[in-house]
């Protein structure tokens, strides 16, 4: 027989009561995807995470209670960083992990941390037998690639830093998008400073 | 065969003792709890199939174990009557048998329990005449990690899995959510996981106005306060 785990006792809330936890992490990793896109095992193996093409917004303070941002890459949009100024948190997100060269992708829904649309890297071509086994290893590796970012996310979240933390999301959400940054009128001072390179 | 190429799960902590993945308790198990074709009468079913073959409930080492896990198929039939259809027949029905009673001399009417017990008649009639749908999930149980995944996000699958694994094996399935997973991890780290019942929710922005822009953007492009 399988030994019983030693984790929480069934019965329980099992968000523990914690609803935002979920969003909460999906929201850090939105931020810390864009200014520090690598985590790392403690066997030195590196995962690198990437906002992909959808990201799902909610927020029960701001006039629209959802938002959904689909195509191209929403997480360098106005409309990402309008959501989060309006109050909203990340609740699902398409996103993409690396380890060496394997790429998956995932949509990750965060309240209750499901995967949907999990695409895996094709297995090797081999009998069909095998190829599953692959597939399952696969799974395994993206679950424990999640399982860093989520415990990366807890370790800063419980921690005295935490504010900091949060202060240094804010900034990040503060300041333009891309998107914002490409649309913007140049200003007298950049038009003379390109027409003096120019000249 | 089946593949994981593309794929939508939900992860569970098993909460108590199973048998061995290649044991005959195990096969044993999953064959108590098989999948059983629905009967005339029955509206729904669910049980344990292979996952290669949603017909073949024969379990051993061979159809279950892959790799070091486990993996088999959740059933589940389900035969419903069309409420339109039984609605359109039971009208008929009730026009007709309320003429023949005219003939007969009697009243052109059909009683409440009459039609009650038509209303039965012809649901039974029906659901016998109703082919099931079917569905078919892929199960993998992964004994070393103590983890079930179940492929699929669809709520009466859930379901379904959580009252079938119990009745299969006295244990239970508790959802790696992120507050569950998180206790896990706090405590594999050698952390407290008490310090996440004390989190409270953070505001990351004062929602101070759809739209506002943010600093470093021209003015003409800030919205007016």
């Amino acid at each position: 027989m399988i030994a019983p785990s030693r984790a929480a006792a069934p019965g329980i809330d099992a968000r523990g009561g914690l609803d935002f936890l979920g969003p909460e992490f999906l929201t850090w990793l939105w931020w810390r995807a864009a200014e520090r896109p690598t985590f790392h095992h403690p066997d030195g193996s590196e995962v690198c995470v990437l906002f992909d093409e959808h990201l799902e917004f909610r927020g029960e303070r701001s006039a629209a209670r959802k938002a959904v941002l689909r195509a191209g890459v929403p997480g360098a949009s106005v409309e990402a960083r309008a959501a989060l100024r309006s109050g909203k948190v990340l609740v699902a997100a398409r996103i993409v992990i690396a380890r060496g060269e394997a790429e998956r992708r995932v949509t990750i829904r965060a309240e209750d941390l499901d995967f949907s649309g999990v695409r895996l890297p094709a297995p090797e071509p081999g009998p069909a037998r095998e190829r599953l086994e692959a597939q399952l290893a696969a799974l395994e590796d993206l679950e424990d690639d999640l399982d860093l970012c989520l415990s990366a996310f807890l370790k800063v979240r419980i921690s005295p830093e935490w504010p900091a933390e949060v202060a240094r999301l804010r900034a990040f959400v503060a300041t333009p998008s891309e998107d914002e940054r490409a649309a913007a009128p140049r200003t007298r001072v950049q038009a003379d400073a390109q027409a003096g390179a120019g000249a | 065969m089946l593949a994981l190429r593309t794929c939508s799960l939900r992860r569970y902590r098993i909460q108590g003792s199973l048998p061995a993945p290649a044991s005959d308790e195990m096969a044993k198990r999953l064959t108590d709890r098989r999948f059983l074709p629905l009967a005339a009468r029955e509206e729904r079913s669910h049980g344990w199939v292979t996952a290669d073959n949603l017909l073949v409930t024969r379990f051993d080492a061979d159809t279950l174990l892959r790799g070091e896990q486990v993996v088999l198929g959740l059933r589940m039939d389900r035969r419903r009557v069309n409420a339109r259809l039984l609605r359109a027949q039971l009208d008929l029905e009730v026009r007709a048998r309320a003429q023949a009673s005219e003939e007969a001399g009697g009243l052109r009417r059909v009683s409440r329990d009459e039609r009650a017990e038509l209303r039965q008649h012809l649901a039974e009639e029906l659901m016998k005449q109703t082919s099931p749908s079917v569905d078919a999930f892929t199960v993998v149980m992964d004994t070393r990690r103590r983890e079930v995944r179940l492929l699929t996000l669809s709520r009466r699958a859930h379901e379904a899995l959580c009252a079938l694994f119990s009745d299969t094996f006295d244990a239970s399935l508790l959802p790696l959510t992120p507050f569950q997973r998180g206790v896990e991890l706090l405590e594999e780290r050698g952390d407290r996981p008490e310090a996440l019942h004390a989190l409270e929710r953070t505001v990351f922005w004062e929602a101070a106005g759809v739209g506002d822009a943010p600093e470093g953007l021209p003015a003409s492009r800030r919205m007016p306060s």
